[in-house]
């Protein structure tokens, strides 16, 4: 499974958040990609993530299975990725 | 015979309210024979004459030495610092300088004062006035405004609320009206880049030069503010136009505090343009301290400049974000008779801690190498309690300005 992580240097919500995603990520054996809504403006553009950061786009056999955007409690987050392992 | 009694009821009550509303009203000019705005003020007085009772006491202070050493004790009672003639003392108000402005000034007070019964301590100094019965009211009201205005608290003991309430509303005004978010980005993104240079004394130089300009910028506009408000204080309809805006950036506090409450918390991204501008300018400014090593110190002197510009381009951007709670707070600063020494500090408690939430995040990056973020939810909750201190202020500037008069 494959997460694309959409954040920007500025977003105090994508500061806080990082480190529970780094978390999930070890626990679930990710795979992780992260793109900088400013700086990688290519490669975040067609993934059409909309006006509120940060993003998390979830991939199963890459296809996109689930999105979590803003800041959410790690609960919350567990039990999509629960869902879909 | 019924008309008879009609009649005269008609002219008792006739003369009972041109009697109550006759009251004459004593104004007290100082002035100099020397001054144009004096005699325009002089000239203008006179015309009042014929459409309100008024009596007039000139004193011309530049040739008479009596005159002028009673203008001295006359600024002390009046807590007035002031050192501009034509000065003019109606009722408990003193009016500065003559043109326009003035003249609404003094045709309020006027009014004002012939509705109220009030206590005119300058005609009793300067011996104009016998009947001191007012200010015994007045006096014993205040005495009872003081006893009803202190409160005792746990462990505190015996505190006087109106001794508090100024500085009370300049910490609370400034913490809600510092959460909002229009600068926090900024100040992240460029503690984010200082914190890739690895070099603690240059990160700490160009920080505070970005923190202490954003303070030096904003004391500069609320100043500003307090100048434009303080010399339209006195005017009503300009009080009511101001507590109106007041009313309206609550109005949009609240409704996007319930817009976000449906939303997701996070980070809106708006307005790319300038974001980028300013992403831009803070790239710039790091690259400038990858120069060679002969341009080093010409390059760090060109950063502090650009970080510089940047604190002073996201605070004057900012004053559309956060406009409503400065005006109001220097409103009231304006109503408050406080010396200019007192409302420089109250500026400065507010812009401290509008500061506040900026400095913990620095002095946070620069200990631990690390930027912490601010959960949006409390700038949620700043946009809530900022609605809520504006609209509560906005109405009482309509209906009960006296409520936040503190020192009067």
């Amino acid at each position: 499974m494959k997460i694309v992580r959409v954040s920007a240097i500025w977003c105090p919500s994508c500061i806080l958040m990082r480190p529970i995603y780094d978390e999930i990520v070890k626990k679930y054996n990710l795979e992780s990609e992260e793109l900088d809504f400013d700086f990688d403006e290519d490669k975040v553009l067609p993934l059409n993530v909309g006006n509120k950061l940060p993003v998390v786009i979830i991939y199963k056999d890459n296809e996109e299975k689930a999105r979590i955007i803003g800041e959410k409690r790690r609960d919350e987050i567990e039990k999509v990725f629960e869902g879909l392992v | 015979m019924k008309y008879l009694n009609k009649l005269i009821l008609i002219l008792f009550l006739l003369f009972i309210c041109t009697n109550v509303s006759a009251k004459e009203i004593n104004i007290y000019l100082f002035h100099s024979s020397d001054c144009t705005h004096c005699k325009a003020e002089i000239k203008y007085l006179d015309e009042l004459k014929e459409k309100y009772d008024i009596k007039i006491y000139k004193y011309e202070v530049v040739h008479n030495i009596e005159n002028n050493a009673l203008l001295t004790e006359v600024k002390k009672l009046m807590n007035d610092e002031s050192n501009y003639v034509p000065y003019t003392i109606i009722g408990t108000t003193s009016i500065t300088g003559f043109s326009d402005v003035q003249k609404v000034q003094i045709e309020n007070a006027i009014k004002e004062y012939q509705a109220i019964s009030y206590c005119d301590k300058v005609g009793i100094y300067l011996g104009k006035v016998k009947d001191t019965s007012a200010c015994n009211n007045e006096n014993n009201k205040k005495e009872k405004d003081k006893e009803d205005s202190k409160m005792t608290l746990p462990i505190i003991g015996e505190v006087d609320v109106k001794e508090f309430s100024l500085p009370i509303i300049s910490i609370v005004v400034g913490l809600v009206d510092g959460f909002n978010p229009c600068a926090m980005w900024v100040l992240i993104f460029l503690l984010s880049i200082l914190i890739g240079m690895k070099n603690r004394k240059k990160m700490w130089i160009l920080g505070l030069t970005f923190i202490l300009t954003s303070a030096f910028v904003y004391l500069l506009i609320m100043l500003a503010w307090l100048k434009i408000v303080a010399s339209f204080t006195t005017i009503r309809w300009l009080q009511i136009v101001i507590a109106i805006v007041a009313l309206i950036a609550a109005c949009i506090n609240l409704r996007s505090y319930f817009k976000a409450r449906k939303e997701d918390d996070g980070c809106t991204v708006t307005d790319a343009e300038s974001r980028k501008k300013i992403i831009g300018k803070v790239k710039r400014i790091a690259n400038l301290e990858e120069e060679s090593e002969n341009k080093k110190k010409f390059a760090f002197i060109l950063a502090i400049l650009g970080v510089m510009a940047l604190a002073i381009s996201v605070n004057v951007i900012e004053l559309a974000c956060s406009a409503g709670l400065p005006l109001i707070f220097t409103q009231i600063l304006a109503m408050n008779k406080v010396t200019k020494i007192a409302k420089l500090i109250y500026v400065l408690i507010y812009i401290l801690f509008f500061m506040i939430d900026d400095i913990i995040i620095f002095i946070i990056a620069m200990f631990t190498f690390k930027v912490t973020g601010i959960s949006t939810k409390y700038t949620k909750y700043s946009h809530l309690i900022g609605g809520i201190i504006m609209l509560i202020i906005g109405i009482l500037m309509i209906l009960k300005p006296e409520w936040i008069m503190f020192n009067f």
